[in-house]
């Protein structure tokens, strides 16, 4: 079990990760909590990237990969929240289950 | 050990375990040394001198929103500029226009931010459009923010 | 052998705090976990040679994603503790999709075999340089257009966030 880390460690470890952020946006109803989820899975797939990047390729093309998903994340993050709050000034809550009505 | 990732997980763990240790050590010989006289008034929040209101659950002002995405635009730009910047002496002037480029159209999106008075902190939220902008409030602060405008 | 602890240390603080984030019920701990998973994936960067990434990791994600998502909870929660649990139904039906889900991916993970290459004997090309190159030449268009996402995000977002309409 303990052995030598290879490519599957960084897999097993990435796989676990996914699916505790999938976990987590599926059971927060805080709007934020599941941004934090996305940001889990988000790293779990850099965790793959710089797995293969080290095991596989040699090159650093998993590593500018994972440069340009933090820097998505970031993006997605600042638009994520400033939604957030215009739904928080609409609601006066970020429940997402009390998002559920449509008006013009 | 001669991968340089490998030397800096070293010393990195070594850095967190020293730390936690000189923590650890103040804590346990001020537990040894300190008196032990307890007493309500010292569980209160912000024991310094003035009675406390509320609780620290306010909601916070719309403002820092701006202010720290500002911050991360720029941090990811910093970010980036420092594997250009190591190689910058071997990229010449494309790669100087490449990062021209780059800096300049994020200028684009802050000159915006400041002109149309998103970073004004005295008045980012009084509702007047943004063309007809004049600052009313007359204390130091209005008179302040007047004076960079 | 230091380097097969360290990945250990540093894979369990990633999970630990990755359980702590999904069992959290205040947001703020939550917050504080994701904090840990972050710290400890920049360290497993270190460990696999990225080392420019686990700065920016640290710089953009620990630094700047995270302070903005705190700056998110201030500005949108008034207590700490107004509860939004999920039902028992949710709850459970989102344990059974999440273990499913590990023991698919982690199955699928051991049963291909990976042509894995010793990293020692494979032409390491991870320096800080040669990811300037790549970032100057094969991938300067996706470069050039991330700052003009940023640009967007950022007028974009501030002009989501303003109060007055």
């Amino acid at each position: 079990m303990l052995a030598t880390i290879g490519l599957q460690h960084y897999l097993i470890l990435s796989a676990l990760i996914f699916s505790l952020g999938v976990l987590c946006m599926a059971t927060k109803r805080n709007a934020i909590g599941i941004l934090i989820g996305v940001e889990l899975v988000l790293n779990s797939a850099n965790i793959n990237l710089v797995g293969f990047s080290k095991y596989q390729t040699g090159k650093g093309d998993g590593q500018i990969f994972a440069v340009f998903v933090i820097l998505l994340a970031a993006a997605e993050a600042a638009l994520a929240i400033a939604i957030f709050m215009n739904f928080y000034n609409n609601v006066r809550t970020i429940d997402v289950d009390r998002g559920d009505e449509l008006r013009g | 050990m001669d991968r340089p990732g490998l030397a800096l997980i070293v010393g990195l763990i070594i850095f967190i375990i020293a730390g936690i240790c000189m923590a650890l050590v103040a804590l346990v010989i001020g537990k040894f040394l300190r008196t032990s006289l307890p007493h309500p008034e010292k569980d209160a929040a912000y024991e310094c001198g003035e009675p406390t209101i509320g609780n620290s659950w306010v909601q916070f002002d719309l403002r820092f929103y701006v202010v720290a995405l500002v911050f991360l635009i720029f941090d990811i730009e910093m970010a980036l500029f420092y594997p250009w910047a190591v190689v910058y002496k071997d990229a010449g002037i494309a790669g100087l226009w490449d990062m021209l480029f780059f800096f300049a159209v994020l200028v684009v999106g802050f000159a915006y931010l400041w002109k149309f008075g998103y970073l004004d902190w005295v008045r980012a939220t009084h509702g007047q459009r943004p063309s007809n902008r004049k600052i009313s409030a007359d204390d130091a602060m209005g008179r302040a923010a007047r004076g960079w405008q | 052998m230091i380097e097969d602890a360290a990945f250990y240390i540093f894979a369990g603080v990633s999970l630990f705090s990755a359980i702590a984030v999904v069992l959290s019920k205040n947001i703020v701990r939550a917050a504080v976990g994701l904090l840990g998973t972050l710290g400890g994936v920049a360290c497993l960067y270190f460990l696999a040679d990225a080392n420019l990434l686990g700065v920016i990791q640290l710089i953009v994600y620990a630094g700047g994603t995270l302070i903005l998502i705190v700056f998110g909870i201030m500005l949108t929660s008034q207590s700490p503790w107004v509860g939004f649990l999920p039902t028992k139904v949710q709850a459970i039906a989102a344990s059974i999709v999440a273990v499913i889900l590990t023991i698919g991916i982690v199955r699928l993970v051991t049963l291909v075999p990976w042509a894995q290459r010793n990293p020692d004997e494979l032409s390491q090309s991870l320096t800080v340089k040669s990811i300037g190159d790549a970032l100057l030449t094969t991938y300067l268009v996706p470069f050039e257009v991330a700052s003009v996402l940023l640009l967007v995000v950022m007028i974009g977002a501030a002009y989501l966030a303003r109060t007055e309409k």
